[in-house]
C-alpha cells in the first residue's frame, strides 16, 4: 500500500491540470484582493481587516482546489483502467483504495489552505498586516479549516469510487461553491440552500462558512464610513464540534467508500 | 410534535418500508449500486427540518443509521431485519418529543443574554440617559429565564417591549421573527385591554375627552368630546399609568404581510408622553367600568358601560386619525390651493444608492425634481408650501439636507456633527469629562427658491430620526412656522441592529454631535430633547376633536391654510402638565 500512497504523491507533484488549476485560483484570489480596495475606498485596507471581507468568498470558491485533485489522482486512474490492471496483478482492493484515499486526503486540505492563505501573506507584505484581528486568530481559523477540508475531501473521494467518473466530483465541487458562495452572499433564501446550510455536516459547507466569518460589530459615522470591531475568538463548543464531526465524518465517508468499492464490480 | 418533525418521521418510517421491498429486488437483479439506496434515509432526516437537528429527534436519526446499515450487507434477510429495526426506534421519537418539555425549545433566555450583552456594549446613549445596566439586567434576566422555562412568546413580546420602554428612546426597539408574531400580537392585544366603546384623549387644558365613540354610548349622552372625569373612580392618567401596556414600547405586526399595525412607544420627550397619557386608561376594566362624566349641562353623570370587545380595533383607529397625514407617497406633491402646495415627505431616503452615500451630489436628481415642481408650481401662482412630517420614520440626514437646502435661506447651514471613532478601543472617543468628541460638521447649501414664501412644517410624535433632524434646522428658519398637536419624537441617534436566534434589537449605535459634543436631540435623564422648542402646538380642543373625529377632516392642515391665510388658533408652546 505504502508504493501505491508514494505514487500517488509523486502523481499530485506531476499532474499539470492540478498544478495549473492551483495557479489560476492563487492568481484570481490575488487579483482580486488587489483590485478591490475594500469598505475604505481608494485607502487599501490592512490585511488583517480585508480579510474578513474576503475570505468567505475566496474559501468558497477554493472547495473547487480538493476536487479536482481528487479527480485528477483518483478519477484518472479508473477511467484509464490503472486500478483494473492493479488489482488483475494481485494489489488488495482495501490497497488500491486507501493508497489513493490517503495521499489525496493529506494532500487536498493541505493545498486548499495553502492557496486561500498565501494571497493573503502576499497582500500583507504590501498593504501591511494591521491589528483588526490578531495574526493568532487567523492562524487558529486556517488550522481548523483543514478538519471540515479533510471531511469534504473524504466525502469527494467516496463519490468517485461510486461514480467512477471525474465529471462527477468536478459537477458535485460546483454544487458545493455554489451553495457556499450562496450562503456567503446571504442570497440563500432557496429553500434547498437553506437546507444545506443547516445540515451540511456531511459535507462541511456550514463549518467551513463560520469559519471564515468573523463576528463583528459595524458602527458608521455621519459620513458613512464603517468602523468594524472584530470578535475572532470561537467558541469552544464550535472548535470541539468542528473536529469531531469532520473527524466522524471524514471516517463514515471513507468506510461507505471503502465498502463499497470492497464489493463492486469493476468491469 | 411540529408538523416538520412529523413529516420527516413519517418519510423515514415509509423509507423503511421501502427498503424492506427493495431488498428482495436487490437480491433478484444483483448490483453494487442498490447500496446507495441505503444511504438516502439519513439524509431525508438531517434535511427535513426547518430549525436543525433536535435532540428528541435522537431515536429517529438513531433509527436511520441503522435502516442504513443495509448499505454494508447483501442479504435480503438481514436488510429487512434492519430496516425493521430502524422503523421501530424511529417511532421512539414520538413518546421522547412528546415527554420532552424542552422539545424544540425557544432558547429566550440565550436571545436575552446575547441582545442585552451587545447593546451594553455599544449603546451610545448609556450616561446621557443614565442608565443602570447592572440593574436592568437584575430586573429583566430572570423574566427572561422564566419565559424560557414556560416557552410563553407572547410574554417574551411584551417583557422585551417594557425593556425597550425603559430607554425613552424612538430607536430602541425589538421585533421577534415571523414565528412568534402571531402570539407576540394576542398578547399585545391583550395588554391593550377591553373596548367599553370609546378612547380617551387628554385636551390641552389637561381635561380628558371621549373620541372615538361608539354610536351605542348616545343613550348615555356620551358623544366625542364629552369630559371624563373619573375612570371606574379615579382620574384617566393615573388609570392610563397601571395599564398593562404602559411604557411599552413595541408594535403589533400583521401576522399575514408583516406591515406594522400599532405602534406603542414609550416616547423620549415626556410633553408626547402626557400627550398620549388618556389613550390607554380607555382599554383598563374589567366586564364593565364606571364612568364620569360631564353632560351637556356641564353636569356631573355616571354611566355602566359594558365590554364590547377588545381594545386594539379602536385605539388604533384613534391613533391613526390624530396621526394622520396627508395621503401621498413620499416626496409627492398635492396642490391645497391657488397659493399653496403640500409636499409629502414620509421618510429620509430617495433611492439604494444615495441612502448608502454622504457625497454631496447623491441627491442631486431629488434636488432637482423637488427644484422643478416648486418652479412649475410658483408659475401657476403658489407661493406657500406646506411640508407633511407626520409619522416620517427617518432616514438618511443626508437627505434631510437635499430638502431642506430648496428652501433654507441662501448660504451655508449646519445641520449635526459626527462623531470621532476611537479605533483603539473600537468605540466612539470621549474627552476626559466623558463628552463626545466631535469629528466634523455636515452642512448644506441653503437655495430659496421659494423666495419670501412661506413655510409650515407638520409634525407629530412620530415623526422621528431624520425627521427630527429635519424639524431641528428648520425650526431655526425665519420663513417656517412648525405645527402639532404634540413634539416630534427626540431621537436621532444612527441606529444598529442585533440579530439573535428569535428576534432582533435595534438601538442607538452611531453618535451625532452637537458643535460642542453634546448629544444632537436626544432627550436625556430630564426626557426634554432638543429638537421642537420651535413648534406650535395646535391645541387639542373640543373643536379639534370634532373635526377629526365627527368630520373626518385634517385639522392640523386646515390650521396649516388658516395660518397661511392670516388666522390662526395656534399656541406656541403651551404647558402641559
Amino acid at each position: 500500500m505504502l508504493d501505491i500512497m508514494r505514487f500517488q504523491f509523486r502523481q499530485l507533484f506531476r499532474a499539470r491540470m492540478v498544478h495549473l488549476t492551483n495557479i489560476l485560483m492563487l492568481t484570481v484570489f490575488l487579483v482580486m484582493l488587489f483590485l478591490d480596495s475594500g469598505n475604505h475606498g481608494d485607502v487599501r485596507e490592512m490585511m488583517t481587516s480585508y480579510l474578513p471581507q474576503t475570505l468567505p468568498f475566496i474559501t468558497g470558491i477554493s472547495v473547487f482546489a480538493p476536487a479536482i485533485m481528487i479527480a485528477m489522482v483518483c478519477g484518472a486512474d479508473f477511467e484509464d483502467k490503472t486500478i483494473n490492471h492493479e488489482l488483475t496483478g494481485g494489489r488488495s482492493r482495501t490497497a488500491s483504495f486507501f493508497g489513493r484515499a490517503v495521499p489525496v486526503m493529506i494532500a487536498a486540505p493541505l493545498t486548499t489552505v495553502f492557496i486561500t492563505a498565501l494571497p493573503y501573506v502576499i497582500y500583507a507584505a504590501a498593504a501591511g498586516t494591521g491589528d483588526a484581528i490578531p495574526v493568532s486568530a487567523i492562524a487558529e481559523r486556517y488550522l481548523l479549516m483543514l478538519f471540515p477540508l479533510l471531511r469534504l475531501s473524504a466525502f469527494f473521494v467516496f463519490l468517485i469510487f461510486v461514480t467512477k467518473k471525474q465529471l462527477a466530483v468536478i459537477v458535485s465541487s460546483l454544487l458545493v461553491t455554489s451553495v457556499t458562495l450562496g450562503i456567503i452572499d446571504g442570497s440563500g433564501r432557496a429553500v434547498l440552500i437553506q437546507v444545506i446550510n443547516r445540515h451540511a455536516g456531511m459535507l462541511s459547507i456550514s463549518d467551513l462558512t463560520r469559519l471564515t466569518r468573523f463576528d463583528n460589530w459595524r458602527a458608521y459615522d455621519l459620513t458613512m464610513h464603517s468602523f468594524y470591531t472584530y470578535y475572532p475568538q470561537l467558541p469552544v463548543s464550535q472548535i470541539v464540534l468542528t473536529v469531531i464531526c469532520s473527524l466522524g465524518m471524514a471516517a463514515v465517508w471513507l468506510l461507505l467508500g471503502w465498502h463499497f468499492f470492497h464489493v463492486d464490480d469493476m468491469n | 410534535m411540529q408538523r416538520i418533525d412529523l413529516i420527516a418521521l413519517a418519510v423515514c418510517v415509509l423509507g423503511c418500508g421501502v427498503l424492506w421491498k427493495l431488498a428482495d429486488l436487490a437480491d433478484r437483479i444483483k448490483s453494487t449500486k442498490w447500496k446507495l439506496c441505503w444511504l438516502v434515509l439519513p439524509v431525508c432526516a438531517f434535511a427535513i427540518t426547518r430549525y436543525g437537528p433536535e435532540l428528541s429527534l435522537l431515536p429517529l436519526y438513531l433509527g436511520t443509521v441503522i435502516a442504513a446499515s443495509g448499505f454494508f450487507t447483501e442479504q435480503s434477510g438481514s436488510r429487512k431485519k434492519r430496516a425493521l429495526s430502524g422503523a421501530a426506534c424511529m417511532l421512539l421519537s414520538i413518546p421522547v418529543c412528546l415527554l420532552n418539555p424542552r422539545y424544540r425549545a425557544k432558547d429566550y433566555l440565550g436571545d436575552f443574554d446575547k441582545l442585552f450583552a451587545a447593546m451594553r456594549e455599544h449603546y451610545v446613549l448609556t450616561e446621557h440617559k443614565g442608565i443602570d445596566w447592572d440593574a436592568m439586567y437584575a430586573k429583566y434576566r430572570p423574566q427572561f429565564a422564566e419565559i424560557d422555562r414556560t416557552q410563553d412568546a407572547g410574554r417574551n413580546a411584551l417583557v422585551w417591549g417594557a425593556f425597550c420602554g425603559e430607554f425613552h428612546d424612538g430607536h430602541v426597539g425589538y421585533s421577534c421573527f415571523k414565528d412568534d408574531n402571531d402570539a407576540a400580537s394576542a398578547a399585545v392585544r391583550e395588554a391593550l385591554g377591553n373596548d367599553y366603546g370609546l378612547s380617551l384623549m387628554r385636551c390641552t387644558d389637561g381635561s380628558f375627552a371621549a373620541v372615538n365613540t361608539d354610536a351605542s354610548l348616545a343613550a348615555f349622552g356620551i358623544r366625542n368630546g364629552t369630559v371624563i372625569t373619573k375612570w371606574d373612580g379615579k382620574t384617566p392618567d393615573a388609570v392610563s399609568r397601571s395599564a398593562a401596556a404602559y411604557g411599552l414600547s413595541t408594535f403589533i405586526a400583521d401576522t399575514e404581510t408583516g406591515d406594522v399595525l400599532l405602534m406603542l412607544d414609550s416616547y423620549p420627550d415626556i410633553d408626547n408622553e402626557i400627550f398620549w397619557s388618556g389613550v390607554l386608561a380607555a382599554g383598563v376594566g374589567g366586564d364593565s367600568v364606571t364612568v364620569t362624566y360631564l353632560d351637556e349641562t356641564g353636569t356631573e353623570q355616571t354611566a355602566v358601560l359594558p365590554k364590547i370587545g377588545a381594545y386594539f380595533d379602536r385605539l388604533r383607529s384613534t391613533v391613526d386619525t390624530v396621526n394622520q397625514g396627508v395621503n401621498a407617497g413620499n416626496l409627492q406633491w398635492k396642490k391645497l390651493n391657488d397659493t399653496t402646495a403640500c409636499l409629502r415627505i414620509k421618510g429620509m431616503s430617495y433611492d439604494s444608492q444615495s441612502y448608502e452615500s454622504a457625497e454631496d451630489d447623491a441627491y442631486d436628481e431629488m434636488k432637482d425634481e423637488i427644484r422643478e415642481t416648486i418652479l412649475r408650481y410658483q408659475a401657476e401662482g403658489v407661493r406657500d408650501v406646506v411640508i407633511d412630517l407626520r409619522s416620517n420614520q427617518g432616514g438618511s440626514p443626508h437627505m434631510v439636507d437635499g430638502v431642506v437646502s430648496m428652501f433654507a435661506p441662501k448660504g451655508e447651514h449646519y445641520n449635526m456633527s459626527t462623531g470621532l471613532w476611537d479605533a483603539e478601543h473600537h468605540c466612539w472617543a470621549t474627552d476626559t469629562s466623558g463628552r463626545y468628541i466631535p469629528n466634523g460638521d455636515i452642512t448644506f447649501q441653503g437655495e430659496q427658491l421659494l423666495g419670501d414664501g412661506r413655510i409650515i412644517v407638520l409634525v407629530n410624535s412620530e415623526t422621528v430620526s431624520a425627521g427630527d433632524d429635519m424639524v431641528k434646522i428648520m425650526e431655526g428658519m425665519e420663513n417656517v412656522r412648525i405645527i402639532g398637536f404634540m413634539q416630534p419624537n427626540g431621537s436621532c441617534q444612527a441606529v444598529n441592529f442585533q440579530t439573535a436566534d428569535w428576534g432582533t434589537l435595534s438601538f442607538s449605535s452611531c453618535v451625532s454631535l452637537e458643535k460642542d459634543g453634546s448629544i444632537f436631540i436626544d432627550s436625556g435623564i430630564d426626557r426634554q430633547s432638543t429638537d421642537g422648542d420651535g413648534v406650535e402646538i395646535v391645541p387639542f380642543d373640543e373643536a379639534a376633536i370634532r373635526s377629526l373625529f365627527d368630520e373626518h377632516k385634517d385639522y392640523l392642515m386646515e390650521q396649516a391654510l388658516q395660518m397661511l391665510a392670516g388666522s390662526t388658533g395656534a399656541v406656541s408652546n403651551p404647558v402641559l402638565d
